[in-house]
């Protein structure tokens, strides 16, 4: 192949006008501008960047299309908008929304950073008035007030000299070069990506911290991270924000619990209390949540004849949605709730009491224990359950199994980390069994307190038995596959890798 | 890739400027275009401002070096069209190509190896018949003939068709086609009437005469950089329509 010069891209320090860059030229090239374009453009991605983050890039432009880019600035699908347009379901049927379906499946996309995007043409030419190079000029002028500047120069066949020699005249400028330019590279650093939230909490313990001042730091951060979901939840900007908050409270209060004797009987009270208290205000919220998330799913159980009663019954379920969300929306914007916070906090900011004969023990060594003993009891539990074992007892597996995930997710940290993700790896399968067999039972007695309700039509109470028939089946189904999976998690192999991770050697301890 | 050159044994029939208009469409069409300037008066290089590297005799070099041809390559200030612009060596291919052997196929040869980087190849080649146009005939899927519609133009075409048939080159590759045309002249109108009837090839556009033709050496570029609107233009990018079409089927 023939060489040719490549590209070379910079980031100005400073705005320069046509005419400084026709200065710093040598006195034999004439600059020549073309004509510029321009746009308003928004950068778009949910609350995680997962857009971003898979390396592709969601932009608006002027205001009604929508456009998915990949690293070099393809167009990989796109589409006009018009009204809100904030989850895929919403865009027209297509292959944008397809993507977005798969990247950002529950979450709401929302501008990330907005700007007017300026580029400005530029030949270079010699004594023949023949082109040598070609240079772009990028402004991005940020709707907070801060512009950036990037130029790109273009070689041109046979005009390597040339190009080589303007490269060095730009050098007067003092640019910074970057390896490419795209409107990754020109959007991203001017907006706040990089921020992205953490996903899962970093506590940086140590092995041999006394447990009551680890317990609180861990508490402390959870409850920060539950926080930062608040301002989503008041705006409604998707389900996903109630869902994290509760997700981390729910966390915290486990954690609290299962270290309930690390603390003095007042504090554990207290944070049990106001842990209690949190988690319960968004109950009814999620329900509805996770009910009208499922209306497609539903649709799809039941016959076409029975769609109408359940369009009503879910137009029921948006309105009760509405009044739970402002209950919730108000709660978290209230003072009361703000109290109910600093106190939480307050409390576990405080030095550690060192009461009880656990409060001190090092950390790694307790959760180790914990862990141990957590699993016991799930064999315990799990080896009694066969087919015929009431409901009940796989509905407390569920909580146990639920109990010792946090456990290896918290203290992950202190542990091989490869080896406890392959622990957690196989408990998701059986939790998910549980996890299904549960929610079918919850969307059961959902649906059949609804059935209850006054003025149903016929043709509503069609649907809800329609669609309790069809739930009861599918928990049968994964009620069949309950005991398998218990075997394969309480298997001798399992309880070893168990013992081998976490048992502490009472010899030699865990702390070194 | 296609190879298409723009031949005649006459001199001034507008092969040069058939060729840089051809190229300059063929590129705006989305062809990667590539010019390659085989008369040593380097017209077509100077239409696009093109110059030659300052290199002894590489036209000596063409046929043995591949990647010589590639150093030679220029970007023109369009989109999709580089140029190989010609160079004063070339005069020497000749005394060259009779030097080294008789085998006519080895400027196709040495076109082969741009397949991956042009879709079309553009030949603007010199007004002689010698071992480079029998190259170039060997190579070329369509040559373009240029032919003013007198009777002196006529001739010349005949003397090609039947050097065609006598060398045994598939006489479908030649494509005539009028330049220069002066409707108003009755010489013209006859003699294009009769080799129309006489050739079913000659392409159905035709390129009037015109002085925005002979304004590209006023403003060293294609005709639609200056004339847009003008109907020599319209009927460049006519007869590019029409060459594309048989391009395709061929």
């Amino acid at each position: 192949m023939m060489e040719t010069a490549t590209q070379a891209c910079y980031r100005l320090h400073n705005k320069i006008s046509s005419q400084k860059l026709r200065a710093i030229l040598p006195k034999s090239y004439a600059l020549c501008v073309g004509t510029g374009k321009q746009k308003n453009l928004i950068l778009l991605d949910n609350y995680d960047w997962d857009i971003c983050q898979s390396g592709l890039l969601l932009i608006q432009e002027n205001k009604d299309e929508f456009q998915l880019l990949d690293g070099n600035d393809n167009l990989l699908a796109s589409c006009s908008v018009q009204g809100e347009s904030r989850f895929w379901w919403q865009l027209p049927v297509g292959n944008l929304a397809d993507k977005l379906e798969e990247l950002s499946p529950i979450r709401a996309f929302v501008p990330k950073y907005s700007c007017y995007l300026k580029t400005d043409h530029f030949a270079i030419t010699n004594t023949d008035e023949k082109i040598v190079v070609r240079m772009e000029l990028y402004s991005v002028i940020g709707s907070n007030n801060l512009n950036f500047y990037f130029i790109k120069t273009l070689p041109l066949r046979g005009y390597k000299k040339e190009y080589s020699q303007i490269r060095k005249c730009l050098a007067a400028i003092k640019p910074e070069e970057l390896p490419d330019l795209n409107l990754r590279s020109l959007l991203l650093p001017s907006s706040s990506e990089g921020n992205h939230p953490e996903k899962k909490a970093i506590f940086e313990l140590t092995a041999t911290e006394p447990a009551e001042a680890a317990i609180s730091r861990m508490a402390v951060k959870m409850i920060q991270l539950a926080r930062r979901q608040e301002q989503g939840v008041i705006d409604d900007i998707d389900t996903e924000f109630v869902h994290q908050y509760r997700v981390n409270i729910r966390k915290t209060r486990s954690l609290i619990s299962l270290f309930k004797k690390s603390f003095s009987l007042e504090r554990y009270q207290l944070f049990k209390t106001e842990l209690k208290s949190l988690g319960s205000q968004t109950n009814e919220l999620r329900d509805m949540d996770v009910f009208l998330l499922d209306q497609d799913y539903y649709c799809k159980m039941l016959p076409e004849t029975l769609w109408p009663g359940l369009d009503h019954i879910f137009r029921r379920i948006k309105r009760r949605r509405t009044t739970a969300f402002k209950r919730v929306a108000n709660y978290l914007a209230g003072t009361a709730y703000l109290e109910q916070i600093s106190c939480l906090s307050r409390t576990l900011h405080q030095p550690p009491e060192l009461a009880t004969k656990q409060s001190g023990m090092k950390i790694r060594q307790l959760a180790g224990e914990k862990i141990i003993s957590q699993y016991q009891l799930i064999h315990a539990d799990g080896i009694a359950i066969n087919a015929d074992t009431p409901d009940q007892a796989v509905h407390d597996l569920r909580i146990e199994c639920k109990k010792i995930r946090y456990l290896l997710e918290l203290f992950t940290e202190l542990f091989p980390a490869k080896e406890v993700r392959q622990l957690v790896k196989l408990l998701k399968v059986l939790q998910d069994n549980l996890g299904r067999f549960n929610d079918f039972s919850v969307q059961r007695e959902f649906l059949m307190h609804l059935g209850q309700g006054k003025n149903l039509s016929a043709d509503q109470l069609a649907s809800i038995n329609g669609l309790t028939a069809v739930l009861f089946n599918k928990q049968v189904n994964e009620r069949s596959l309950v005991v398998d999976n218990i075997t394969v998690f309480i298997d001798e192999s399992i309880s070893a890798q168990f013992k081998k991770l976490f048992e502490t050697d009472p010899k030699k301890g865990l702390d070194e | 890739m296609k190879i298409l050159a723009c031949y005649s044994m006459k001199g001034g029939v507008g092969k040069t400027a058939s060729a840089v208009n051809i190229a300059y469409w063929a590129a705006k069409s989305g062809y990667r275009t590539l010019l390659l300037d085989l008369d040593p008066q380097g017209a077509s290089s100077f239409y696009f401002r093109v110059k030659p590297a300052p290199k002894k005799d590489w036209g000596g070099r063409f046929f043995k070096v591949y990647g010589e041809i590639l150093k030679q390559v220029k970007a023109s200030d369009f989109a999709n069209l580089d140029i190989i612009p010609a160079h004063l060596s070339f005069r020497n291919f000749d005394i060259f190509l009779g030097q080294i052997n008789k085998r006519k196929n080895r400027m196709l040869q040495v076109l082969k190896g741009l397949k991956k980087e042009y879709d079309l190849i553009i030949l603007d080649c010199p007004p002689t018949i010698s071992q480079l146009a029998e190259n170039i005939f060997a190579a070329a899927n369509m040559v373009l003939v240029p032919v003013i519609p007198t009777t002196l133009s006529e001739r010349t075409f005949d003397q090609l068709t039947s050097f065609f048939k006598n060398e045994d080159y598939s006489r479908r590759k030649l494509i005539p086609f009028f330049t220069m045309v002066d409707g108003r002249k009755q010489l013209h109108q006859q003699t294009a009437i009769s080799m129309r009837k006489r050739y079913k090839r000659f392409l159905r556009n035709a390129i009037p005469y015109s002085s925005d033709v002979e304004k590209m050496g006023k403003y060293r570029a294609p005709i639609d950089i200056f004339a847009r609107g003008k109907q020599a233009n319209k009927a460049y990018l006519a007869l590019w329509t029409e060459i594309e079409r048989v391009l395709k089927d061929s």
